[in-house]
């Protein structure tokens, strides 16, 4: 277990994007916040009744709201860094050979392997949720001294039943869920770069589009297309209650429903986890894999 | 002692090209073993499969382990330089260092830290701003500061100037070697490695040509300068090769004892590179 943290750690050593990437993107909203202030505060004098009355209504959401803006911003540059990295990682290796230092230290093929989807599947997310909860955080101050400038109370309209940790476990499950649906493309990414001597992207893109043009000329059907778009986008009406859904929950059942955690509330684990989807992916990324390790271990480079 | 390493039969081709063909050998421990080949000749095959790093048809054993199987259970106890400059470009040397470290549970640290104590090398460095020299350096203080049991190096210093590769073998011979390890080198500069090793090698085509130890040379082999008038009298005792050298011929015998042969010539112990070509080439139809 020890050996494999300094996989990670090596892995985090030479792609330095995985950190800087979000420290970037944080850094950068959190800016254009402190510079836009003046206008941000003079919108807010202008509609501090309209503010004041929404925070009454949904007190809470605030935190929710601007973590998730933050989740949502750097996870959206992180998918980039994390496709270019699943690529790059088992290619460059053996474009430059260094992959024979790799193999002369007692590291199974297989852990490596690993080590690089961990990067994907753990690393990345944990990455994107802490630094938008940091950055989430960093923004409310900004916004809190905005809010008081504008002449309204930072603790009732921003604070008050903010549920940081609602907000925290509803990220946490996002980004599970997430790796777990995205399993087979992360596994097929790394196949391509297991096994492609050049140009890993077009090994990588190439075999999916003939597929889906095959299908449109012998069956003139979509399904393969279909299915890959909801394996990129389709994990969050599966996994999370949505939102229409629950008005209807608050409207049938009266006010009791309680305020303090809307985000939380949405958390939906049974329709995801008896999907078909989820667990036929976990099949296909798993055999992916496995090929990729056949790879890793038995390709000769020399000729 | 039991064999480190045990070779029956091995094969390997690429596509038409035979890289090994019914290769055997043995290696013993506490040598030094040169395996030396033209290129392409499958010392580097050879090399890969006992390291397990490409497949291959054949038996083999090293350390008890089947490297086809056990690559990464046999790596921690051998060490191998495959080439200079393969250690990732982006590392910092004091990364490398750490890395080794943690993932080589027989490397210790302060040794390396010796070694490198002896360069001009900057920890701080990252390996794509030292020069080739030092790469090389930097590969073989990270692997001397392992406890393996047998180093294996593949053309360590192609590449380098005249100073790093004498101070190279020099560092390996003082620093490293002992009688519980065994070190097999590949090469073309055979001229530099004749008074380190222990052992040689020939391999020709994916086949053994010669397997003997340095001290069994000077018995098995005579290589003799014979004047104009004695050429036909030295071809009649059967030479494995001959060529002309200053206007005599010399003649390689093997298994012929030095005394039958002395008044032909100047008789006298081979050196490798003399021995090599005589068996090379000798041995082409």
């Amino acid at each position: 277990m020890n050996g494999f943290v300094w996989l990670i750690r090596r892995e985090l050593w030479e792609h330095r994007a995985f950190v800087y990437v979000p420290l970037i993107v944080g850094a950068v909203m959190v800016l254009l916040t402190v510079l836009l202030s003046g206008q941000i505060i003079n919108a807010l004098e202008l509609a501090s009744d309209k503010v004041a009355s929404m925070s009454q209504q949904e007190p809470g959401a605030a935190f929710g709201t601007v973590v998730g803006i933050f989740a949502v911003a750097v996870a959206l540059f992180m998918s980039f860094v994390v496709l270019f990295y699943l690529l790059d990682c088992l290619h460059a290796e053996r474009v430059d050979r260094s992959i024979l230092f790799w193999k002369s230290l007692p590291v199974s093929d297989s852990s490596t392997v690993f080590s690089k989807l961990a990067m994907a599947m753990v690393v990345a997310p944990l990455i994107v949720l802490a630094s938008a909860v940091v950055f989430g955080l960093i923004e409310m101050l900004v916004l809190t001294i905005d809010f008081s400038a504008a002449g309204l109370n930072p603790w009732e309209s921003l604070w008050r039943s903010s549920s940081v940790f609602g907000t925290i476990l509803f990220l946490l499950y996002g980004v599970v869920v997430q790796a777990l649906w995205h399993f087979p493309l992360f596994a097929w990414l790394l196949l391509a770069s297991a096994f492609a001597k050049r140009a890993v992207l077009l090994w990588a893109t190439l075999p999916p589009v003939i597929v889906i043009w095959l299908e449109k000329l012998v069956f003139d059907t979509e399904w393969f297309a279909r299915q890959l778009g909801d394996r990129m986008i389709g994990v969050f009406p599966l996994a999370f209650e949505s939102v229409s859904e629950r008005q209807i929950v608050i409207n049938g059942e009266g006010a009791e429903i309680e305020l303090g955690a809307p985000l939380a509330e949405m958390i939906n684990p049974g329709p995801f986890l008896t999907s078909p989807g989820l667990w036929i992916g976990l099949i296909v990324g798993a055999l992916l894999i496995a090929a990729t390790i056949w790879l890793r271990r038995y390709r000769d480079e020399s000729i | 002692m039991e064999a480190l390493i045990q070779a029956r039969a091995l094969s390997k081709r690429y596509g038409a090209t035979v890289a090994l063909d019914n290769a055997s050998f043995s290696v013993e421990p506490g040598r030094i073993v040169g395996l030396i080949g033209p290129n392409g000749a499958g010392k580097t095959t050879a090399l890969k499969a006992i390291l397990g790093l490409t497949p291959f048809d054949g038996e083999l054993n090293v350390l008890g382990r089947d490297p086809r199987r056990e690559r990464h259970q046999l790596m921690q106890e051998v060490c191998f330089i495959a080439d200079v400059a393969v250690l990732p470009r982006w590392i910092k040397v004091a990364q490398a260092l750490d890395l080794v470290g943690g993932l080589h549970p027989r490397f210790r640290k302060e040794k390396a830290l010796h070694f490198l104590s002896k360069t001009e090398i900057p920890l701080g460095a990252k390996v794509k701003t030292l020069s080739k020299g030092m790469v090389t350096q930097l590969h073989l203080a990270l692997v001397m500061a392992i406890d393996a049991r047998l180093l294996v190096l593949d053309e360590p210093t192609i590449g380098l100037d005249i100073i790093y590769r004498k101070e190279f073998y020099t560092a390996l011979l003082n620093d490293y070697f002992d009688e519980r390890r065994t070190i097999l080198v590949t090469t073309h500069q055979v001229e530099e490695i004749q008074n380190v090793l222990t052992d040689l090698m020939f391999i020709n085509r994916g086949r053994i040509v010669l397997d003997c130890s340095m001290d069994d040379i000077a018995e098995r082999f005579t290589e003799v300068l014979v004047g104009p008038g004695q050429v036909e009298e030295a071809r009649a005792m059967r030479p494995i090769y001959e060529e002309q050298a200053f206007g005599q011929k010399a003649f390689m015998f093997e298994g012929v004892a030095r005394e039958q042969l002395e008044h032909l010539g100047e008789a006298r112990r081979p050196s490798i590179s003399d021995l090599f070509v005589a068996k090379v080439k000798g041995a082409q139809p």
